[in-house]
């Protein structure tokens, strides 16, 4: 009987109270660790942007469960230099198996230092064209226009040609419109001009361009090119091609259309007289 | 025009019009609320708000659920919601250490209010612009700049030279060069939403003084606003507050590109 007490009362000192601790410094861990980085998330969001914050407050949140882990080992009593070693061995066998992830990592940092884009941001990369949701330390996903959630490696995003319509808050939007070549063409550019001033989404300055580009196989072409605030850029751009359309109407303007000219050549009538 | 901003006693079921320039303004009361519509026409024209029979067709009605017991609508002007630019008839020179004075007229909005009640406080519903101005951007297309309405008139420099002031405010400006060299300047950007609104017992519109001083091209260019009707309307009752109140540091945040756009 008193032997069972002292096993039970070695096995609870050897094994159960140091497995309790472990786990209980572990969870302390994880949860400082999270608490600190969502507390400094919220500190930073404001200074530097929420993107910028939320991937430092990560690289904090790893850092402190690294901090914790280690002081655990160092606590149980591990021989660190074997433990750094294996670590050695296991790191260079990670990092030949994810090649890919630290390349992603590493971009995603410069993507955070770089700042080409923020959350909410209109881009197109490699013919994906969205809404930026969110900006992770791997990836960055986007949400398109008919509202699909794209991943898309911070990897690629560094390495490929980027577009963020969203970086100015006005845009100039370029219409390309053809009429019939029997046209006056100074006259369309004067309805170009009206229709332009009239409309009062088309902005004042910087000045529309309105200019006759070249000659088609039966058109004029005309580029109207007008600056506008870049959240109202559609509906401008509808507004403007009704007012166009109409004001063509009224004036009697013709669009090209394809003439498709059929010619049929007769035989000669032979005279056998 | 004095008449136009005013205050009417409306009954459920009944249509009222009015018409502020270029807006023409429908409304209608019901036991939920009330309901609203505006479209802008060509031609101007004022009229006090009153009872009408006739309510065109294709209106686009917005809807405003509000206590039944407010029946009282006041028609109330107020400024636009973004600054203006304005030109001068020509480029305009200011010798150094001289002050010019000009007078901008702003074409004003039309707010529609619920007039305060024992029960509750005035109840803002909708605001809508008695003429349509082109939107405009002031600065570099790719640096800071504003987004604000261009005018159609130019900014004179005597009052009588102003013609057209029904449902436009008269804005004085002040503009102050403080250096050794001459400013030139060939538009002007109005920060609106900083200015209140006076009206005269002739029925004119005053907005209070502007007054900005020039530094220099690398200075912050100071921006003061008069905290009364200006001295050309004394006695003019207030009509609307300033959107925005006036802080100290707009001054300091004040680029001096972003008021005074050079003609090159």
């Amino acid at each position: 009987m008193k032997t069972d007490v002292t096993s039970l009362s070695t096995l609870m000192g050897n094994y159960v109270l140091p497995f309790i601790g472990i786990c209980a410094w572990l969870i302390l861990g994880f949860w400082v660790s999270s608490f600190g980085a969502r507390l400094l998330h919220a500190r930073l969001s404001r200074r530097i942007g929420p993107d910028t914050s939320r991937a430092v407050s990560n690289a904090v949140k790893v850092a402190l469960v690294a901090l914790f882990v280690f002081t655990l080992i160092f606590w149980i009593g591990v021989d660190v230099k074997a433990v750094l070693g294996t670590a050695g061995i296991a790191g260079v066998a990670i990092g030949f198996a994810s090649q890919t992830s630290l390349s992603n990592l590493i971009s995603g940092l410069f993507l955070v230092l770089e700042h080409p884009f923020r959350s909410g941001d209109w881009i197109e990369v490699e013919g994906t064209s969205g809404y930026v949701h969110s900006v992770g330390l791997l990836s960055t996903y986007i949400r398109t226009f008919d509202n699909r959630l794209v991943r898309i490696p911070n990897e690629v995003l560094a390495k490929s040609k980027l577009v963020n319509y969203t970086q100015y808050p006005i845009r100039r939007l370029d219409l390309d419109i053809s009429v019939s070549c029997k046209e006056d063409a100074g006259r369309v550019m004067q309805i170009f001009r009206e229709v332009v001033a009239s409309n009062p989404s088309c902005f004042n300055e910087p000045m529309p361009v309105i200019a006759l580009k070249g000659f088609g196989e039966t058109s004029l072409d005309f580029l109207v090119a007008v600056w506008a605030d870049r959240t109202e850029l559609q509906a401008t751009r509808s507004s403007l091609l009704r007012d166009i359309k109409e004001r063509f109407d009224r004036e009697g303007i013709e669009l090209p259309y394809q003439r498709l000219a059929s010619v049929t050549e007769r035989e000669p009538v032979k005279n056998h007289g | 025009m004095d008449d136009l901003w005013t205050q009417c006693e409306c009954g459920e079921g009944q249509a009222y019009a009015c018409a502020a320039a270029q807006l023409r303004l429908w409304l209608a009361r019901n036991p939920q609320g009330w309901q609203v519509a505006a479209r802008h026409e060509a031609e101007s024209r004022f009229e006090s708000l009153h009872e009408t029979e006739t309510v065109p067709d294709a209106l686009e009605w917005q809807r405003f659920v509000t206590p039944s017991s407010s029946s009282r609508m006041c028609v109330r002007p107020a400024l636009p919601d973004r600054p203006v630019m304005s030109r001068p008839e020509a480029h305009i020179e200011i010798a150094p250490r001289h002050k010019g004075l000009f007078f901008v007229t702003i074409p004003v909005w039309v707010r529609l209010e619920l007039a305060a009640h024992a029960a509750h406080r005035a109840i803002a519903l909708c605001e809508f612009p008695t003429r349509v101005l082109s939107k405009t951007w002031f600065g570099h297309p790719a640096e800071d700049g504003a987004i604000g309405y261009a005018l159609t008139t130019r900014a004179r420099q005597s009052l009588d030279e102003l013609n057209d002031v029904a449902g436009r405010a008269i804005c004085p400006v002040l503009v102050d060069n403080d250096t050794a060299s001459p400013l030139i300047f060939s538009q002007l950007l109005l920060s609106v939403r900083h200015m209140g609104l006076y009206a005269t017992d002739d029925g004119r519109l005053w907005t209070n003084e502007c007054r900005m001083k020039y530094k220099g091209s690398v200075y912050p260019a100071s921006l003061a606003f008069g905290h009364a009707a200006p001295e050309q309307a004394a006695g003019a009752r207030l009509m609307a507050e300033p959107r925005e109140a006036p802080t100290s540091g707009l001054t300091a945040r004040t680029i001096t590109d972003a008021i005074f756009r050079q003609p090159f």
